[in-house]
């Protein structure tokens, strides 16, 4: 039996409110991060070493409890559930973006190296006003003539990037043998991009960097980074049969049995909007929702837009294969 | 309905069930009828473990500060934190005010721990009675009886307890800004905020129900004979009685105000002046309903709300409906104010009524064609 038992539950609460974590607490928490890990149901590239072996497991259970669990995730925990399920269900949850935000803190400062490069590489960017320190440059759209250096607030600022919806600014793949997620080029690009076309001003790097902080709080910890220091590459190939299998099957861990029949229904069956909420009796607001988080996680997982559609394929294949959708 | 954290089952929880250890009925009905989880109880038989041996290492030394005990009030009042529980899961709720509606209970909002997703409508709290940062959401707010509080978890500061309630009438009225220690504002219905807003007034529902349905029950009560079955306000109280919406979602979701749901719960239509037919097409839209379906309502509401014509006006209304900001209609309309005389015979009425139907499916249609 791996989720405790009521009795347990109620002791762990107990122990908890007197600073203590109770031990049959503690092997639960163990066994979430065993399991998940060992079933090939974590990524590869979360794991703090690459692979998930004894130590990575390890690494990781010290990790989410002095980060995360013993400063008050334990007790975020305990005061949003009632019983072991619900505790299992939140505290899996809780693991997975533990690790999705610790592997995307180890990638943040390539974030604002990778914006530079794109901003020199591109020929859609252009430097506008030049200066000694790469921090100070204002860079604008190559296609701009006329446009004057920005004068708003990084507040404004953080509000248009939000306005730009979903973006998966980060991305990870289990077949990566890199310990850092890949960022995606097409996102960054579509981003800054867009936030340069949404704003019509020039702006530095500063700027820029205040957006990375706020936007993808989670995923940026400073601006104090070298700007000199190169990129990873992020060529990456397509997946093979196998992998994304495997994929679909970690992208169907994150996701509602819901937002599935969603995506079946809008991209397998091909109904719209309303006769996908005609046939699940839901809104039409709420297919549209479930849709935009199932294609977000797929995205997630995903390096490119085709791998993405490769996964859905293989997903809604599993999910509905000898089934009457 | 059972409110659950999450309807569908943790990969624990599978692999209890798939060991045979688990005799949970409801849990492998759930697997043999879930996409998701079938696939996943499926792929644990498959998945090889390459290291069996699950003996977790020894609990290492750790020191977690206990939360500060406060012991529980006799009073119930604003600021107060309190865990509340529904069927297999609990919220965390702040109490805003005391209801003016029911005995015993309370204005309270949802207090939530992601503050990554904060807007201006959300107070951050950092220095934290809970021991973990969270925020305040005001636009998630609803009405709780005394004896949904299940644990008091202590209060706010009294600075934090003033701005959540300045933000609290911000949200309500629509007037002046919000406090400071809130997010960053929304400036689009792309933002991705709005859509972990939508699923946190979904999953947080089930917290105003009890309450709503005293509100409701009381309403009855009080006018028994009120004829509730073919107006838009019986049409409104009806799809609000149902699992699928609360007053507070449907304002947030049609992005309305409050004030003009209430008005249309009550039947009180703005005949003269028919500034409200651009929220009430809204609610239609949101609703997923078509002019058709509610064409019939809508009349018998505005045979039963007050005005009539604007005498030498006709068509004033259209532009001031139509002005994209409400005070430009509001300033035009106080000019015009005292120089008409407003026609409440019956023919003059039923114009207006025609006038306000045409306007309105003019303006569903136009939409539904974008």
């Amino acid at each position: 039996m791996r989720l405790l038992t009521q009795e347990q539950l109620d002791d762990a609460r107990r122990e908890l409110e007197n600073g203590r974590l109770s031990n049959p607490l503690w092997e639960f928490l163990y066994h979430i991060v065993f399991e998940l890990s060992h079933r090939k149901l974590l990524p590869r590239s979360l794991s703090p070493t690459g692979r998930w072996d004894r130590d990575a497991v390890d690494e990781v259970m010290q990790g989410w409890l002095t980060d995360q669990l013993v400063t008050g995730g334990l007790a975020k925990a305990f005061h949003r559930v009632e019983d072991a399920l619900g505790l299992s269900r939140f505290l899996e949850r809780s693991l997975r973006n533990w690790l999705i935000s610790a592997a995307r803190k180890r990638a943040a400062p390539r974030l604002l190296q990778r914006t530079r490069a794109l901003l020199r590489d591109s020929n859609e960017f252009t430097v506008v006003v030049s200066a000694t320190s790469p921090w100070s440059e204002w860079w604008g759209l190559a296609e701009w003539s006329d446009a004057s250096p920005y004068s708003g607030t990084d507040r404004d600022l953080v509000s248009q990037a939000y306005a730009l919806g979903d973006f998966s600014i980060l991305r990870y793949r289990s077949s990566s043998a890199r310990s850092d997620p890949i960022l995606s080029s097409e996102d960054l690009k579509l981003f800054v991009f867009g936030l340069f076309r949404s704003v019509g001003q020039l702006l530095t790097l500063r700027h820029l960097s205040a957006v990375f902080e706020h936007r993808f709080a989670f995923a940026y910890t400073s601006a104090d980074v070298s700007l000199d220091v190169l990129q990873e590459e992020t060529g990456v190939d397509q997946p093979d049969e196998l992998q994304a299998e495997e994929e679909a099957l970690r992208v169907l861990g994150s996701l509602t049995n819901r937002e599935v029949q969603i995506l079946a229904l809008r991209y397998d069956v091909g109904l719209t909007l309303e006769e996908a909420a005609a046939r699940l009796g839901i809104a039409k607001s709420t297919v549209h929702n479930g849709e935009r988080v199932a294609l977000q996680t797929i995205r997630e997982h995903s390096c490119n837009e085709r791998e993405a559609r490769i996964i859905m394929e293989k997903l809604l294949e599993m999910a509905f294969q000898g089934r009457d959708q | 309905m059972k409110y659950k954290y999450e309807e569908c089952l943790s990969i624990l929880e599978l692999l209890d069930l798939s060991d045979g250890n688990s005799m949970d009925v409801g849990a492998r009905a759930h697997v043999e009828g879930c996409s998701r989880c079938s696939v996943l109880y499926k792929s644990l038989d498959l998945a090889s473990s390459d290291d069996d041996d699950i003996s977790s290492p020894p609990k290492p030394d750790l020191t977690i500060t206990p939360p500060l005990q406060s012991p529980t009030p006799d009073l119930i009042s604003g600021g107060q934190l309190w865990r509340v529980s529904i069927g297999g899961c609990a919220e965390v709720v702040a109490i805003v005010g005391i209801s003016r509606q029911l005995e015993r209970a309370f204005i309270a909002t949802v207090a939530s721990p992601e503050i990554e997703q904060a807007t201006d409508l959300d107070l951050i709290i950092h220095d934290s009675v809970l021991e973990y940062p969270f925020m305040l959401s005001a636009w998630n707010f609803g009405t709780m009886l005394g004896t949904q509080l299940d644990q008091f978890l202590g209060s706010l500061s009294s600075e934090d307890l003033d701005r959540l309630r300045e933000l609290h009438k911000h949200i309500i009225t629509g007037r002046g800004r919000p406090p400071t220690g809130v997010g960053v504002p929304v400036s689009s219905s792309q933002d991705p905020r709005l859509l972990w807003q939508n699923r946190e007034l979904e999953r947080t529902r089930p917290l105003w129900r009890e309450a709503n349905s005293r509100v409701a029950a009381l309403a009855d009560a009080e006018d028994p004979g009120k004829d509730r079955s073919s107006s838009l306000g019986s049409l409104l109280n009806l799809v609000l009685s149902s699992d699928e919406w609360e007053l507070n979602t449907l304002v947030e979701a049609a992005k309305i105000e409050s004030s003009h749901l209430q008005t249309f719960l009550d039947d009180r239509l703005d005949l003269t002046e028919q500034t409200d037919i651009e929220p009430l097409a809204k609610v239609i839209r949101v609703l997923g309903l078509t002019f058709q379906d509610v064409e019939s309502a809508i009349e018998t509401s505005l045979w039963k709300s007050e005005g009539g014509e604007l005498k030498g006006r006709r068509g004033f209304h259209k532009l001031a409906a139509r002005a994209s900001k409400p005070s430009v209609a509001r300033s035009d309309r106080d000019i015009y104010r005292g120089l008409e005389e407003l026609d409440k015979s019956d023919a003059a009425r039923k114009r207006s009524i025609a006038d306000y139907l045409g306007h309105l499916e003019e303006l569903l249609e136009t939409r539904q064609r974008n």
